[in-house]
């Protein structure tokens, strides 16, 4: 029978390495598509993976299930070391990387399909609902690893309106994902 | 920003995970994260941990050369292992634990966002029944590490955690919840 994130989490903070694998089966497929999206290098894309597994393995210990869920951490850990690697590249193409529309060819496995299917169509509705420059500029924020600054230097704006846009689309986003049960704060 | 806007916030960029078409990852990237989970952490102490370990060493040695002219042989000084792990916007760091039974500890952190000017990352050893004692401050390089050591036995506390505080001394007590803990083992 699987076991709950909670009871995953303490599994690993224990050592159990049956419970890497039980986490590597549930959110591998996950983690691997937000490090390709982030880089577009299937290559790297597999090293940010192991990165971030390990690193949830290691520091299982200090993992707090009222601060956030395991899956949370997990893509928080994939993106984040993802767009370290992004950082020596050129400004246009992490712009183009970030922008880019999605493949929508790409292969998914069946369970991945259907796990991830009702979340994505909800997450992708919310970001298609915001006017361009608000989805934009969240989009090279998160998966550009942009800074407000570089958002504003790039989209040749005023700080001040990439700081505007950023809070308009991340309310508008707020309240959309909470009505359906994807945020809980 | 309030902590729980911040949390939603947090929660709302990381939702945005989710709208990535899924792509299975290559069969192999499974056995690849579970084998490189089994072998040991590398320790990726710098120089100036290196030489702290080397002191400590040196002043056990010689303790050690005084006690065997006058007892019989005892085991050399007790060194283990544990880490701190990141949540919330720090979820991606990792702080890697040296300590020197009853001497000192030295801890080196990977993955530190920047603080803002003015602030620095101060560091607590917070006893069973809460009560916190600063142990010293610190800001991380640009490539997001730094390290820190505590010349003093950890007996007697439970936890190890980080609050992000005024600079450039920081304060006497935490004026926020932790957002990177671990254990003391």
């Amino acid at each position: 029978m699987a076991r709950s994130d909670p009871e995953l989490g303490a599994a690993l903070a224990a050592g159990d390495q049956s419970a890497l694998a039980e986490l590597y089966d549930r959110y591998g497929g996950l983690a691997y598509s937000v490090a390709l999206r982030v880089l577009g290098d299937p290559g790297r894309a597999e090293d940010v993976v192991q990165d971030a597994f390990l690193k949830v393995w290691r520091g299982a210990s200090g993992f707090d299930a009222t601060r956030g869920t395991l899956r949370s951490w997990l893509v928080a850990a994939v993106r984040n070391r993802a767009v370290d690697l992004l950082r020596g590249r050129s400004l246009h193409e992490r712009r183009e990387l970030a922008l880019r529309p999605e493949v929508e060819s790409a292969q998914a496995g069946p369970e991945d399909q259907a796990v991830g299917a009702q979340e994505r169509a909800a997450v992708t509705s919310a970001l298609a609902e915001l006017p361009e420059e608000q989805r934009h500029a969240v989009l090279l924020a998160y998966f550009g690893g942009f800074t407000q600054a570089e958002i504003a230097e790039l989209t040749r704006v005023p700080l001040s309106t990439v700081k505007g846009r950023m809070r308009l689309a991340l309310d508008k986003l707020a309240t959309y994902l909470r009505e359906r049960g994807l945020v809980d704060v | 920003m309030s902590d729980q806007g911040q949390r939603m916030d947090e929660q709302v960029l990381n939702a945005l995970a989710l709208s990535v078409e899924r792509v299975e990852p290559p069969p192999a990237l499974r056995q690849r994260v579970l084998t490189a989970a089994r072998r040991p952490a590398p320790m990726r102490l710098p120089l100036a941990a290196v030489a702290a370990i080397a002191v400590v060493a040196l002043l056990a040695g010689l303790l050690m050369g005084n006690a065997l002219r006058a007892t019989p042989p005892q085991s050399g000084p007790q060194v283990s292992h544990f880490t701190l792990a990141g949540s919330g916007a720090a979820s991606n760091v990792t702080g890697d634990v040296t300590y020197v039974k009853g001497q000192v500890a030295i801890i080196h952190f990977t993955d530190l966002p920047a603080v803002e000017p003015g602030r620095v990352y101060e560091l607590w050893l917070i006893t069973a029944g809460n009560h916190a004692d600063a142990a010293g401050v610190f800001t991380p390089d640009a490539r997001g590490e730094a390290q820190i050591v505590v010349n003093r036995s950890l007996g007697g506390y439970k936890l190890m955690a980080v609050t992000v505080e005024a600079g450039p001394t920081g304060v006497s007590a935490p004026t926020q919840a932790p957002e990177i803990s671990g254990n003391i083992v």
